[in-house]
């Protein structure tokens, strides 16, 4: 064995070397690297190994998977006519990459047109890990994609990337004029009111007017065109936006602005809207922004309906996308692919791993005349399958339209910042024009629009129409940092207001992957390498975590493999796996008594047990001080699973929730209606088989699974697995709202004080003018400093993640 | 101070110039990604000169 020890393309450890004749002095851990190896050293591609190490990227790439999905169903015409940009010579997709980490994948993947001459341009976007390819039109996508997969990153088309991201990228370019015109009008405005306020008078007074209105101009005309869109929606609906008084003050401000130019007035306000506007915009765009960063799920919605399916037309297979298969249709599941469609098994016996639908971590056995669910991944042999259900109305089918029915439903929920809005803005009308009554009807019409005006400027409502926004894209995207990814802003009251928190068992509390506990060799020899050998020839998440247990116990021991020289390995699915060495007949099976929860799989050489491994589901460091201090918060925790009574009472007791908030048993549905009959709960659960439930808790929390199903059905999706950053969201969203409501009482005190003031004379406009950006400034300053707490629930998190 | 009254429209023609470039570099998508051109950066292209004069050709 050479020096290597690590797989020169993949990086990972090597237990079998494979060693390639166009490259001696290279090893790798499996063909597949090697066969990668040499594509990229062929098409003079070496580089990509050098800027690896140099970027820092060299840890373990992620494996090449043995079988290939299939991405037939990118050439279909009706997915091309509907997701692909066409023009003349070329076609135009987008993917969504799985693995994407380091600067070497940026320089690789936009190297793809030297690998295929048919790519002519692709381009990566490393944040948000999307690649947009270019091809010529007699090139297939699904060519590209094997390729790009063959890489090493899994690619998903992005399905509605012609239409909502292009309508979106729009958006933000006329976001973004609007804001670069208003800062442009804005600030030339406020140097030429500057000058004003310093003194100027006379002929360079009117010159100064007049320009400011010329430049007031292009904001009125073009960038506030969405606060009038807003208000106009409002009235329609018959309800106050936050945007009418601002429009309201916005005309009023202008008309009597216009006016006192032409009549040589002092009150000209043009500066103060000016400067409104663009704040205005300013926030709400940087609160859009935070908000979408990431992946929206309306993007990656479609990535389940994309399974391709074998279908079986006397004795042709052929390969179509799972949407055409019909029922009593009739596919070839090969191991490791993914069930497309709800069916009877008609051929072949193997096992399936069914956790996307329950949890369960066991893989279960299936033989002829089992039913299978769509979504369940087939682990060993191939199975012939006969279809009972399409792919739209399958398990998973109607579990992805009931938690798109569950968001529709619960989309009114309306914030406390704009239910205070609502009040404050039609208090100020009343006020406003109750003063230009009494000041009209004692016979002063400039008086009562001065002070009426005054009473509009002065009063305009920051603290919620500005401060609250920022305020909250701010703790989002500091969230978004130590990898708590919220949906919308709305989360953080919703979280405050929780009485309830729902754990889910199974890879939540616990890995939900099982782990080597003990191992006993109960003979003197050491039968590691054989038992490594027979894992290896199994799916089987068991053999995995037994692989995983000798790799890891090697490293450290710096053993090196040998290979045992078995022979006949046969894996009998449900059972175990076997084989031959110098007559001896080496078995692995599962023990067959199974009390307790642990799993015990033994070694037999000729029906004697010579080796014993358990192995169990473990518990997450950290969850017994999480349940703490939720209790300490007054918060009920709860565990629901649906595992067996004995697990679950178990891991309940080991992590202390209360024995009448222990639920065992419980399926999605029943999960659903523990969910729902509690009031102002959080659920937290892996995105798969909670995802009914998740869209029906007041917060549904992702903590891991599949990103696609997990985006759609929570709110708030934890990239890492980190349990400890339940109390973070905790204590940010409490802090959140705490520095909201600091800033509603410091604007409402304001606006009493203002309103008092205006009324009374004792302010014009023009002071209400220098006063109102004033007190915005403050409400800004008070949300960008934060809060004590709030800074260090943020602080600790970073020396948190630093140590691990 | 009348010279006020030439500078500042010249001041703001000008402006308005970096005003339309900025808004020709929004529309061709300058903006859209404002994170991988940071690590592109850091790529040197060792057959920058070979792939040059292959286009040449």
């Amino acid at each position: 064995m050479s020096d290597q020890k690590n797989c020169s393309h993949c990086a990972e450890q090597i237990i079998i070397p494979f060693s390639s004749d166009q490259f001696p002095s290279q090893i790798f851990c499996c063909h597949g690297c090697q066969t990668l190896y040499e594509i990229l050293q062929e098409n003079s591609l070496g580089d990509y190994y050098q800027i690896r190490q140099e970027s820092g990227g060299n840890e373990p790439l992620q494996s090449i998977k043995d079988s290939y999905q299939k991405y037939k169903y990118l050439d279909d015409n009706q997915f091309i006519e509907k997701h692909v940009l066409e023009t003349n010579q070329t076609m135009k997709m987008s993917f969504y990459l799985e693995g994407v980490h380091c600067l070497a994948c940026l320089w690789l993947l936009e190297k793809l047109p030297q690998i295929n001459s048919n790519i002519l341009y692709s381009e990566l976007n490393m944040s948000k890990s999307t690649i947009e390819i270019t091809i010529n039109k007699n090139e297939n996508f699904s060519n590209i994609a094997k390729l790009i997969e063959s890489l090493g990153y899994p690619p998903h088309a992005i399905m509605d990337g012609n239409d909502i991201s292009r309508l979106r990228k729009k958006e933000d370019h006329k976001d973004l004029i609007r804001i670069v015109i208003s800062f442009f009008c804005a600030g030339n405005i406020m140097l030429m009111a500057f000058s004003i306020y310093a003194g100027a008078s006379g002929a360079i007074k009117e010159y100064f007017d007049y320009f400011s209105m010329m430049l007031f101009a292009p904001i009125i005309f073009y960038t506030a065109i969405p606060f009038y869109r807003n208000t106009i929606g409002a009235i329609k609906t018959k309800t106050i936006s936050i945007d009418l008084p601002i429009v309201f003050a916005l005309i009023a401000g202008t008309i009597f602005s216009v006016h006192s130019v032409l009549t040589s007035n002092p009150h000209v306000y043009f500066d103060s809207l000016a400067i409104l506007i663009l704040l205005l915009l300013l926030t709400r765009f940087l609160l859009k922004k935070s908000q979408h960063k990431g992946l929206a799920a309306a993007e990656i919605s479609n990535f389940f309906s994309n399974i391709i399916a074998t279908k079986i037309t006397d004795s042709e297979e052929e390969e179509v996308h799972a949407k055409f298969l019909k029922i009593d249709d009739t596919f070839l599941v090969k191991a490791g692919e993914t069930i497309p469609c709800d069916g009877i098994i008609i051929d072949g016996h193997s096992s399936l791993d069914t956790s996307l639908m329950t949890g369960e971590v066991n893989p279960t056995p299936v033989q002829v005349n089992s039913e299978v669910y769509s979504g369940t991944v087939n682990l060993s042999q191939p199975l012939k399958v006969k279809v009972t259900r399409t792919a739209e109305d399958s398990k998973l089918g109607s579990i992805l339209q009931s938690v798109e029915k569950g968001w529709s439903a619960r989309s009114d929920i309306t914030s406390l910042a704009d239910k205070i809005a609502k009040y404050f803005i039609a208090i100020v009308f009343v006020i406003t024009g109750s003063t230009f009554y009494y000041f009209y009807s004692i016979g002063s019409l400039e008086e009562a629009i001065v002070r009426s005006l005054a009473i509009i400027i002065i009063t305009c409502p920051c603290a919620l129409g500005l401060a609250t926004p920022l305020c909250l894209s701010l703790s989002l995207s500091k969230l978004a940092r130590i990898g708590i990814i919220a949906k919308d802003a709305s989360i953080f009251e919703r979280v405050s207001r929780a009485r309830n928190i729902l754990f889910d068992k199974t890879g939540t509390l616990t890995y939900g992957k099982f782990k080597v506990q003990d191992w006993r060799d109960l003979s003197d020899n050491s039968y590691e390498d054989v038992i490594f050998k027979l894992e290896s020839y199994s799916k089987h998440p068991i053999a995995q975590s037994i692989q995983i247990y000798l790799t890891d116990k090697w490293k450290s021991s710096s053993y090196a493999y040998e290979d045992p020289k078995l022979t006949d390995i046969v894996e009998t699915p449900g059972v175990g796996v076997q084989g031959h060495r110098n007559g001896d007949l080496f078995s692995l099976r599962a023990s067959s008594n199974n009390e307790n929860e642990h799993t015990i799989i033994l070694l037999f050489k000729n029906n004697t047990e010579v080796v014993q491994i358990e192995l169990a589901d473990s518990i997450r460091p950290g969850a017994l001080k999480i349940i703490q201090e939720i209790k300490e918060r007054q918060i009920d925790p709860y565990i629901v699973s649906g595992d067996s009574k004995g697990a679950v009472l178990k891991v309940g007791s080991e992590l202390t929730f209360p024995r009448k908030n222990t639920f065992f048993a419980h399926d999605p549905e029943a999960k659903k209606r523990l969910v729902m009959a509690l009031d102002d709960s959080i659920l937290i659960g892996d995105g798969a088989n909670d995802a009914i439930a998740l869209t029906h808790a007041s917060v549904g929390i992702a903590v891991h699974g599949s990103v696609d199903i997990s985006l759609r059905a929570a709110d708030v999706f934890l990239s890492n697995s980190d349990l400890t950053n339940i109390t973070r969201l905790l204590t940010v969203s409490e802090e959140t709202l705490n520095i909201i409501y600091r800033n509603l009482n410091f604007s409402i005190l304001y606006n009493i004080v203002g309103i008092y003031l205006a009324i009374n004379g004792l302010v014009t406009p023009l002071y209400a003018a220098i006063i109102m950006p004033l007190s915005s400034i403050t409400v800004v300053i008070s949300s960008i400093l934060g809060n004590k707490k709030l800074n260090n629930a943020l602080k600790a998190d970073l020396n948190h993640n630093i140590k691990a | 101070m009348n010279i006020i009254f030439l500078t500042i429209p010249l001041a703001l023609i000008l402006a308005t110039f970096f005003v339309i470039a900025f808004i020709i570099a929004v529309k061709v998508g300058q903006f859209d990604d404002l994170e991988t051109p940071a690590y592109k950066l850091l790529l040197e292209e060792k057959n920058n000169l070979k792939s040059k004069e292959q286009s040449d050709e």
